[in-house]
């Protein structure tokens, strides 16, 4: 039984734990006594003059009740603190760090243990009131802390990158524009840029979008560092790909508005059905999964092939020059998630769980991704190819991945 | 193309309405907005900040920031902070890690569940902005660290502290309150109320105490925030703007939020930043109520709230207890420190003469209400804490304000369970939204006796009985081997 007790005007509430059932007037008002806020004065309930084997329960008074204390006599100034009971065993709460403890990386420092853990605050009855959840994803594992992505970046080293790759691609783009360069390029890949370049923006803000998600509800410091950062290059490549849209948009006709190829083209319709369908995906483990292992690699090497493939580089060299440094993040990101994948298969506790069900959304979406990708392509043969190069390296790297799973090796 | 059209098509271009999936399917009703707006399309980020001007700009204040930080750390500038200062770090920069880590991990999720396009982009800026902050605020305690050793807190233990320990659970439960709301509700709470009108008081009044004495690395730190936070605020005015102008019906849901978080944020910083800027600092060029005056009251209240009540919106519901509260707030929250510095790990001080002509000076109710307290500490008395407190069950500040001999203390009864709240404020917190504030553990007391004895000890750094394991007075090693504790 919990009671709080105040001496009005003078102390806030105290707390007391009573024995759960016949706790007495006698056995509360000790407590209060010996708490150095009494300062050694009488203390007896404002409420009632029970006597002190009075039942508080008989008073009407509860668990979680707070009552107020009065007090007579002359205030005792309190004197230093006295040890009560048996001392604890210091030695059994220090850690003397031993020699070869491995030094942490500034990546680690500013990485690890940032989220917190349950018990939380506030746990609400509706989805939205949840902090973090386990349930969040169907995917489980013994240490989530774990993850490490390679990449290792953190936010002072990703600006820096980026900054330096948007320095490039800045200079790229202004080169192209000073030098007229897309006055001359070939008029088949014009026709090719008409077509994709624009629509382009919205499979990567589809990915970004899909990494917001991913980054609010991941279950480690360690993951949400790594979707992040994937989210905010996804950012970079849509405005990357608008921005080249643009440029065309400043000598040709035909890239000023890049929704009708999207909403209605027929070639696009499979992707977007696809990426919508992507973000409809709420368990943000499936989702870093179905994301990053098969809508990104299939659909970029499709995307990639079709404006930047050698057949239609003819008098562009920006298209490949941007196209490169979006795929130099990609590649990246791939890492990441295959790091992510390889946790979760080799988790010694839930790896055959995991792997079943992560075999079970490649057989789902891979052929799905493959076919819009294919639509995309029509009867772009180098493209077809990348396609099926793509297909077989999510294939092979599963594969290589699941052998990799004890239980099941 | 104009810089302004470049932007349209670079940011809310990008969005597309799905016709594959249901609306719901996209952003289910659970994660919507209540706010309505009669097209969220229009809606303009009023900083329109691409992404290769962000990483630029960011990029720049990085170099400069750390060129600071390394010539601090260099040259030996963080030793000869004034030591009192470094005791307030100790606490407030672990607090501010996970503040700022928690609006990176809050603000994505608004960036993917709020309705216009703008407020998506805007808001995964900020969600990268406020985790550039934690990371700043790590590297600043490395820096502490490597001069400062006695019982500073290394950033592998801050977790620990911000799981378990009393002293930062009012924080915890502050964001975790915030990352659990409705999306514009996050961006009410966070960019308008937290970020208009109390982060002044964290990142420029903090940052003028902390270069008075001698911290410049926090000084740099916590300005280059604010420029980030600059961008925050104007997204929160501009949003708050837009959908009271746009609709008559969101008023109720503007000024509802405006209320609890204005509460909470004031709860949150008066325990925070008051005993920052009047006691820890040695040298202080304002005083927490000063500052208040001016930032908040000042600024926020009659400048940019009044500016908006042509649309409806009125003060803060609790702006008179605030202000009365403020008188005594931070007074309050060094007493109780003070009594119980055996379970915190770092040094509360008792006010010299200085200080407490300072205190007089610039609160006239000081002596009054808390000069007592101070006397009989000179005189020798043991003020220290024997008790647990009684928890307010909303912002989980011990009940103690606006003072101990005045604490408030609302009972309110939901679902067969007695709760306790601190202030008018809470209880209406409280009793608008009971089912999300429903006790999730037992009162510390409780939860402290079935523990086993070395939980307890790391929970609260106390022993059952109520004895210090921790302070200014832990045995060398102690804090930094603390290791996480299991959950119960």
């Amino acid at each position: 039984m919990l009671v709080f007790t105040r001496i009005p005007h003078e102390s806030a509430p105290e707390a007391h734990l009573l024995a759960p059932e016949g706790a007495t007037v006698g056995d509360l008002l000790d407590q209060v006594r010996r708490a150095r806020s009494a300062r050694g004065r009488e203390v007896a309930l404002a409420v009632a003059s029970a006597g002190e084997a009075t039942l508080l329960t008989e008073l009407g008074i509860s668990d979680g009740d707070l009552l107020d204390i009065t007090v007579s006599g002359t205030p005792v100034p309190m004197g230093p603190d006295e040890p009560v009971g048996e001392p604890i065993d210091f030695s059994s709460l220090i850690v003397t760090p031993t020699a070869g403890t491995k030094r942490l990386t500034e990546y680690e420092e500013m990485t690890q243990l940032l989220q917190w853990h349950e018990p939380f605050h506030i746990e609400g009855p509706r989805p939205s009131q949840t902090v973090w959840s386990e349930s969040s994803t169907v995917l489980q594992s013994s240490n989530w802390e774990a993850y490490r992505t390679p990449d290792k970046m953190y936010y002072r080293t990703y600006v820096a990158k980026q900054a330096r790759a948007d320095r490039s691609v800045s200079t790229a783009f202004r080169f192209a524009e000073e030098s007229d360069q897309l006055a001359q390029v070939d008029p088949q890949h014009l026709e090719i840029m008409r077509r994709i370049v624009g629509a382009l923006q919205y499979p990567d803000w589809g990915l970004c979008m899909l990494h917001q998600h991913i980054t609010r509800f991941a279950m480690s410091s360690w993951i949400a560092g790594a979707s992040s950062f994937m989210m905010f290059d996804e950012l970079r490549h849509a405005q990357l790909y608008g921005r080249l849209a643009l440029t065309y948009g400043e000598v040709y006709e035909g890239f000023e508005d890049p929704r009708p190829p999207w909403m209605d083209y027929p070639e696009w319709q499979g992707i977007r059905r696809l990426i919508e369908e992507l973000l409809t995906i709420l368990d943000w483990g499936k989702a870093f999964v179905i994301g990053g292992m098969i809508v990104e690699p299939v659909f970029t090497a499709t995307f990639h092939s079709l404006i930047a493939g050698a057949r239609g580089r003819d008098g562009d060299t920006l298209t490949p020059f941007i196209c490169q440094s979006i795929a130099e993040d990609k590649v990246r990101h791939r890492e990441s998630v295959t790091a992510f994948i390889e946790m979760m298969v080799t988790d010694p506790e839930h790896g055959r769980t995991n792997s079943s069900l992560i075999e079970a959304w490649v057989e789902e979406w891979l052929p799905a991704a493959v076919a819009a990708a294919r639509t995309l392509a029509g009867g772009d043969e180098a493209t077809l190819t990348m396609i099926e190069d793509a297909h077989a390296r999510v294939i092979d790297s599963l594969a290589a991945m699941i052998q990799a799973t004890p239980e099941l090796s | 193309m104009k810089p302004a059209e470049q932007y349209q098509r670079l940011t809310h271009s990008l969005h597309w309405d799905p016709t594959y999936v249901s609306g719901d399917a996209y952003i289910p009703e659970e994660w919507r907005t209540v706010c309505t707006m009669v097209d969220w399309k229009k809606f303009n980020d009023p900083f329109q900040i691409l992404f290769e001007d962000y990483i630029r700009i960011q990029a720049e204040k990085e170099e400069k920031y750390h060129a600071v930080r390394d010539a601090g750390a260099r040259f030996g500038h963080i030793a000869r902070v004034d030591p009192r200062w470094v005791e307030g770090m100790k606490s407030l920069n672990t607090g501010i890690t996970y503040s700022e880590y928690y609006n990176y991990r809050g603000h994505v999720r608004v960036a993917r569940f709020a309705p216009a396009p703008a407020i998506r982009i805007a808001s995964m800026v900020q969600a990268m902005d406020e985790r550039r902050h934690a990371e700043e605020t790590i590297f600043q305690a490395k820096d502490y660290a490597k001069y400062h050793s006695g019982g500073f807190t290394l950033p592998k233990d801050r977790m620990a502290f911000f799981e378990r320990h009393w002293a930062l659970q009012g924080g915890r439960s502050f964001f975790e309150d915030l990352i659990t709301t409705d999306p514009i509700e996050a961006i009410i709470g966070t960019n308008l109320v937290f970020e208009t009108a109390f982060t002044n008081l964290l990142f420029i009044a903090a940052p003028a105490a902390g270069v008075a004495n001698g911290d410049y690395g926090f000084g740099q730190a916590h300005l280059t925030i604010q420029s980030d936070e600059t961008r925050h605020m104007a997204l929160g005015q501009a949003v708050a703007r837009a959908l009271l102008q746009g609709d008559e019906r969101n008023l109720p849901h503007i000024q509802d939020w405006v209320d609890k978080w204005f509460w909470r944020c004031h709860r949150l910083l008066q325990g925070v930043v008051g005993p920052t800027l009047d006691y820890f600092a040695r040298v202080k060029p304002v005083s927490y109520k000063e500052a208040f005056t001016r930032y908040v009251v000042e600024d926020f209240i009659q400048g940019y709230v009044s500016e908006l009540s042509q649309f409806g919106l009125q003060a803060p519901r609790h702006l008179d207890q605030a202000l009365a509260e403020v008188e005594h707030g931070s007074h309050t929250a060094w007493r109780g420190m003070y009594s119980s510095r055996n379970s915190l790990w770092y040094d509360v001080h008792q006010p010299d003469d200085a200080d407490l002509e300072w205190l007089n000076e610039k609160y006239p109710l000081f002596d009054e209400t808390h000069g007592d307290f101070w006397r009989s500490v000179r005189a020798g008395e043991n003020v220290d804490s024997d008790s647990m407190p009684m928890t307010c069950d909303v912002c989980h500040f011990p009940c103690v304000y606006p003072h101990p001999a005045a604490a408030v203390a609302h009972p309110v009864d939901y679902d067969g369970v007695r709760y306790w709240m601190c202030s008018d404020g809470c209880k209406w917190i409280f009793e608008r939204e009971s089912n999300k504030y429903r006790r999730t553990q037992e009162p510390s007391a409780l939860v402290l006796a079935d523990k086993d004895p070395l939980w307890v000890a790391q929970f609260l750094n106390i022993t059952p009985d109520g004895k210090s394991l921790g302070g200014t007075r832990a045995p060398e090693g102690f804090f930094p081997a603390m290791p996480v504790p299991a959950p119960f």
